[in-house]
């Protein structure tokens, strides 16, 4: 089981996560179980070895205003703390600088587990499922 | 640029993006020990620096408010 602190009055909840692909990056993402696809930046998928050019599979996504169509890509891993999914898709985006994350964790990753998001404590802990 | 504890070394450039050449991690994978390779306030020079440089195992962290104050995100 993954347990993990966070500040119950934050304006995000972020946690650390690791995407690996050619190479490995360790960035801060926030938990949004209102987005369907973990979403990755731009930038950090061409540090761990994609060639934004070249990708050639899109998938399109929409946010709180419009939608998109966005580079998908399939990374070797995806782990949230110690809490890790291989071959995890991602969707590639652009993320405002202001927010100082690089991305969110979204569905396809969260529901492998079994999620507890503790406000009293500021205790996020994930289970994972057994069988998937 | 420096090589010490990654905690110790953020504390030293607030408000900046950071990308540490990470040396060792904790249990959870969280960066415990790094090499600092650059650090910057503007996120797309720190992005146009690590392009440029060939590391593995790196990690990216912004040291000052995440949203910004007073900013709030729907994303």
């Amino acid at each position: 089981m993954t347990e993990l602190h966070f500040d119950p009055d934050a304006p995000l909840l972020i946690f650390p996560c690791t995407i690996e692909y050619r190479n490995i990056r360790r960035v801060w993402l926030a938990l949004d179980t209102g987005a369907s696809t973990t979403i990755i930046r731009e930038s950090v998928l061409g540090d761990i070895g994609y060639s934004i050019e070249a990708m050639t599979e899109f998938a399109s996504f929409g946010d709180a205003s419009t939608t998109h169509l966005v580079p998908k890509v399939t990374l070797k891993s995806f782990s949230l703390a110690d809490a890790r999914i291989d071959s995890l898709e991602a969707l590639c985006y652009t993320i405002p600088e202001e927010h100082g994350i690089d991305g969110v964790v979204g569905l396809n990753f969260l529901r492998h587990f079994r999620i507890t998001l503790d406000f009293e404590q500021g205790i996020l802990t994930l289970d994972r499922f057994k069988g998937l | 640029m420096e090589t010490d504890d990654v905690l110790e070394i953020e504390k030293r450039y607030q408000d900046e993006w950071l990308l540490f050449e990470v040396y060792e991690v904790d249990k959870q994978g969280r960066p415990i020990r790094g090499k600092l390779l650059a650090h910057s306030p503007s996120r797309v020079a720190l992005d146009e620096f690590s392009r440029k440089v060939r590391c593995h195992d790196g990690y990216i962290t912004y040291t000052g408010d995440r949203p910004k104050k007073g900013m709030a995100v729907v994303l």
